[in-house]
Formats: structure tokens, sequence, C-alpha cells
């Protein structure tokens, strides 16, 4: 029944996502014993839960709804409740959706948020994945003629830039920086594909470089 | 006294003679020389060559032991000539061992060599196996010191068939422990390892406590590179106890750097600091940077696990900071100790988000960073930004990805790689 068809009310829905991650961050089996009538016992219950959830958010449209769910992903990794490798391939998974659709709001959202998260890390190595996900994203966009996405993205690795540069983060910017020659390479090799036969190459022109949004 | 009464020449060279003979014998070297040089000086104008090129002969063994190479040297060549003009070739063969252990001395390894290859000729037209296996043992050696390892094995190994033959368990046991290092040195550590046990039973059993130290330090060290860190420790603790009740301090300093490394290995930190920082105190003493910046490398990597990361950057920078002036030893080692820290460094440089530009400078051979994988990512990451500057997408695309591929390959990146420490180098055992 899709919990109760993602519950009706927004209010509904973020109050849900709150109390599943509030279950999470307290982990306590006291807690958690309380669900079991819901089929909910161990914490791998209410995790996959939990991203069940994600992904109704998702599918709601509902920009808060997605903001509060993001925020609690962040904030349980933060709390050391969810891998960060899980973090990324749910970012990955929401992003290329969002591009999918075109939908440059949602997309927008989950960089934002992302970009938070990223600037609280402190491991290089994470950092770095992170970064690997943006490009993931950003070649994406590119190659489907996500415009508007392309921009958000510009907008998010500028900030993320300010950010390595003001901290001293040496690293990550040099893995900025490779995010950043592979969008920029993978543009280039679009234009070069473009200004040669498109045709030939089967080069569809609504999606090719600096085609207008769908939407 | 007589014969100089008598004024009998003849019999007072041959007097003479006799008597340096004697004192060569009885080890005082300076009256054997005056009296020696006295009965040349006399044979010679006699135009007695018999005697002359005998004396010539005893003479080089003496200035030798005086110290004086340069004479010896020149006594041998001369003796050497007379040899040949007499047709004497056993004495031929036998001041050709001699002019190659003078010219071993000076340095001079390519002469030593040129001297050994005739007399191992000679030896095997004249028969007598001791002498062959010998010039084939002394032949190893000076293609080792040359740098000729494939050479020195063939050698090495010819004279192990001859030297087995004869039942000569002191020779085996030093040529199996040279056949280890040279394999040791090129990075077969296997066949490096059988070749040190054969000569660790072999040592034990001729109850030679020096090298049987060092088999015992040099198989824990190649057991200690192929991981088997526990029954590396096992051996090195055994080479720590021969060497202190040997008083080598330069054996104990190396046991327990090694045995730093092997206890760092196995996750046992504390007992790994210790050692190492013992290790640190007495190779400092020595004055030895080589294996003061080993110790350090290895220290480096213990505080490192220990969670004190700034200690270990400063450690490692410290050993880096030594390798300009390191004294000349063997390559590969020099190769591995520089390679390591060079791995260290930039993994906790990269950890705690620091440049490491600067380190390509540092990397030896040439420049070459094959065994420094995240240096080589590092590498290919900027080239593809230069590329990218210039506009070349394909190139930039590649390099860059075949960068991050290559620093995201390597896993966790924490300071691993410990370096070993040899006791002594190929060919500094004599021989």
């Amino acid at each position: 029944m899709a919990v109760k068809k993602f519950m009706r009310e927004r209010a509904e829905r973020s109050a849900l996502i709150d109390e599943v991650k509030g279950v999470l961050l307290d982990g306590s089996p006291r807690r958690m014993g309380r669900y079991r009538k819901s089929g909910l016992e161990t914490v791998e219950d209410f995790m996959r839960f939990f991203m069940n959830l994600g992904g109704m958010a998702f599918q709601s449209g509902d920009p808060e709804v997605m903001g509060r769910f993001l925020g609690s992903l962040f904030e349980l990794a933060g709390s050391w409740r969810v891998d960060g490798d899980e973090v990324v391939g749910r970012v990955h998974y929401f992003g290329l959706r969002s591009i999918q659709g075109f939908d440059s709001d949602s997309f927008e959202l989950i960089l934002e948020s992302f970009a938070d998260y990223v600037c609280g890390l402190r491991e290089t190595a994470s950092v770095n994945s992170c970064l690997g996900v943006l490009r993931s994203l950003g070649l994406r966009s590119v190659s489907v003629g996500f415009e508007a996405g392309v921009a958000g993205l510009v907008d998010v690795l500028v900030r993320l830039d300010g950010h390595f540069v003001s901290e001293g983060l040496h690293v990550n910017r040099f893995y900025l920086k490779n995010t950043v020659v592979s969008l920029v390479c993978f543009a280039g090799r679009g234009r070069v594909l473009e200004g040669q036969d498109r045709r030939r190459r089967g080069w569809d022109s609504r999606r090719g470089w600096g085609s207008a949004s769908r939407r | 006294m007589i014969t100089t009464d008598a004024g009998d020449k003849e019999g007072l060279a041959g007097s003479l003679y006799n008597l340096g003979e004697v004192l060569d014998g009885l080890g005082e070297y300076e009256g054997a020389k005056v009296r020696l040089i006295e009965a040349h000086r006399l044979f010679n104008e006699m135009d007695d060559g018999v005697q002359t090129v005998g004396i010539s002969s005893s003479l080089g063994g003496v200035f030798r032991e005086l110290g004086d190479f340069k004479s010896a040297g020149r006594y041998l060549e001369f003796a050497l000539l007379l040899y040949r003009e007499l047709g004497d070739r056993e004495s031929v063969v036998g001041t050709l061992f001699e002019l190659a252990s003078i010219h071993h001395l000076f340095g001079e390894f390519e002469g030593a060599g040129v001297c050994l290859v005739e007399a191992l000729d000679l030896r095997r037209g004249l028969g007598g196996r001791e002498g062959m296996a010998r010039a084939l043992h002394l032949l190893g050696i000076v293609r080792d010191l040359l740098g000729e390892r494939e050479k020195a094995v063939s050698r090495f190994e010819e004279a192990l068939v001859v030297e087995r033959d004869l039942g000569d368990r002191d020779a085996v046991a030093d040529t199996l422990y040279r056949l280890g290092r040279l394999h040791d040195g090129s990075g077969d550590y296997e066949r490096a390892g059988v070749f040190y046990e054969e000569t660790l039973a072999l040592f034990r059993e001729l109850g030679e406590a020096a090298p049987m130290a060092d088999a015992l330090n040099d198989l824990g060290v190649v057991l200690g590179r192929m991981g088997e860190l526990e029954e590396a420790g096992r051996l090195l603790v055994e080479a720590l106890d021969v060497y202190v009740e040997l008083d080598d301090v330069e054996g104990v300093a190396s046991a327990r750097c090694n045995l730093g490394a092997a206890r760092g290995g196995l996750g046992e930190l504390e007992g790994a600091a210790g050692v190492l920082e013992e290790a640190l105190e007495l190779n400092r003493g020595r004055g030895d940077d080589y294996r003061v910046a080993v110790s350090l490398n290895n220290l480096g990597i213990v505080n490192w696990e220990r969670g004190e990361c700034g200690e270990a950057e400063a450690y490692f920078e410290k050993s880096l900071g030594l390798v300009g002036d390191l004294k000349p030893l063997g390559e590969s080692l020099r190769r591995e100790l520089v390679v390591s820290m060079l791995d260290n460094l930039t993994r906790v440089r990269f950890g705690s988000n620091g440049l490491v530009d600067d380190l390509f400078g540092r990397v030896p051979g040439g420049g070459s960073l094959e065994e420094i994988g995240i240096l080589e990512g590092w590498k290919s990451m900027l080239d593809g930004h230069s590329m990218a500057s210039r506009g070349r997408w394909e190139e930039a695309w590649e390099l860059v990805e075949r960068g991050e591929r290559m620093v995201e390959g390597l896993g966790v990146l924490r300071p691993s790689r410990y370096a070993w420490q040899g006791v002594r180098l190929v060919g500094d055992r004599g021989g």
C-alpha cells in the first residue's frame, strides 16, 4: 500500500521521515521494539524502510519532502549510521533520475544539499569519492543536453572550490580540477562530434550539447 | 755471519732469504722486508731468476701485510713476469690470485677479474679442483662488485658444484649466502630464501655465530618482504640475540630495525616502536645515514598507525631529507628505501590534503614512477590538467581517468611500505 500512499499530507511525509531517522539515530532495541508489529525489527529493516521512503519522496516530486529526506540521509551519515559509500550511491541514483526527467529543481536540491554534506567532510578520500559522483552526474547532464543541470553543477563546483581554497584542502581542490577537466573534455569531445557529421554518427540534436531543455 | 765473512755472496743472499721467510712466518714483516729486499738485490745481481722470482713473490706478501699495496703489486707483477718466462704455471696461478687480491684492495675490480679469469683458465688446464673452486668463488665476488649480477650468479653456481663435491662446507655456506644476497638484491625473494635457509643450516652446524646471525637476519628480511611476518619475527629475534652476544652493534641495529618492521606489520605497534627507537639511536650513534633513514621510515609507519599522524609525516620528511647524503650502497637497497619513503609520504600528504608535486624530483632512477602508484596516478592527473589547458581533450580525458583509477585502485591510503635492512652489503665479507 506504499505506506498509505506515502502519507497523504506533506506534514505526514516529513514526520515519517523524521521518525524513522530518529529511530536509526537512537538505535536502541527498546525504541525499535515499538515497530515490531509493522514488520520492522532490526537496524537493517529500518534502513531499508528509510531508503524506500527516499524513493517515494523523489517520486512525490515534493521539494520539501525530498529536502527532508536528503537532510536526514546526510545527518545519518554524519552520525556514522549510514556508510559514506551508501550516501554517494543514493545521491548518484537520485541525481541520475532527476537528469533523466530533466527535473532541474530536484537536481539543484540534490546538488545543494550534497555540497553541504561535502563541505562537512574531513576525510580526503571521502571528498574525492563525492567529487567522482558530481563528475558522473555532470557527464550525464552534458550528454543528454540537460543545460540547466550543467549550470547548477557549475555553481556547486564553484562553491566547493571556494570552500577548498579557504580551508587549504589541496588534494580536494586538485580532484575538483579533475572533475572540471573531465566535464570540459567530455563537452569538448561532444563539440568535436557535433562539428563533424551529426547524421552519419546518428547524432541527436535534441540530446546534443547546447540543446534546449525538454522542459 | 759466517757467509758474510767468507764473502760468499750467494750464501749471504740465501741466508737473508731464509731469514726473511722466517721473520715473515713470525709476523715480523718490517724485519722480513729488509732481509728480503737485500736478498732480492743480491740474487738479481747474480742474475738468478729462480731465486729472484721466489723472493719477489714473498715480498709481495710482506708488503701486503704492511699495507703497502702499491709495492706489493709491483713485486707481484715482477714475479708474474718471471714465472711466465720460467713456464711455472702453478706459480703463475698463485701469483694471479695474489695480484687479484691487490686489485680488489685498490677497488680495481676489472683488473682483479682479468687476473682471476686467467687463473681459472690455467687452473682448468692444470687440474686441482680446490684452486678451481677458489677462482670461481672469487670471480663471483668480483662480478658482483662490478654489478654484473648474472655473471656473478653463474660463477657462484659453478663454484658451488665443485665446493659440494669437495665437501668444503665453509666455502659452500659462504657461496650459498652470496647467492642468496644476489637473488635478494634482484627481488627474487623466494629463491633467496631457499639459499639463506641452506646457508643458515650449514652455519649452525659449523657453529659460526657471526655469519649465522647474518643469515638469520637476511632470511628474516626476505620472509618479511614476502609477508611471512611471524616467521620473520622469530628469526629476527634469534638474530638479535646472537648479535647482542657478539657485541656486533651494526648487526644489533639492523636486526632491531627489521624486527620493528615485522612487528609493525603484525600490528604489534608498541613493541615495534620500542625496537625501532632503539635501532634509530644505535644508527645515529654510528653516523649511518642509510640505516637512520630506514629506521625513521619504519617509525613513521608505526606512528601513523598509532594515530600520531603529524609525527609520522615529520619522520618521513626527515628520512627523505637524508637520502641525498647517503653513503654509497647497493642500488637496489637505496631504491627500496627511497621508493618506500616516497610512497609513504605521498599517502600521508594525500590523506591530509597536502600537495605532493615537490616529491616528483625525489624519485630515483631517472624518474620512473612505476613503483609508486600514488605518485604515478597524481602525475597522470597533473598531465591531464595540462593537456586540457591546451584543448587536447582526448589526451586530457585519458590521463585524468587513468590517474584517478590508479589512485582509487590503491584503496585506503595509509603509509604501509616498510624498508628492510640487510646487514652487510654484497662483497663486503671479503674472500
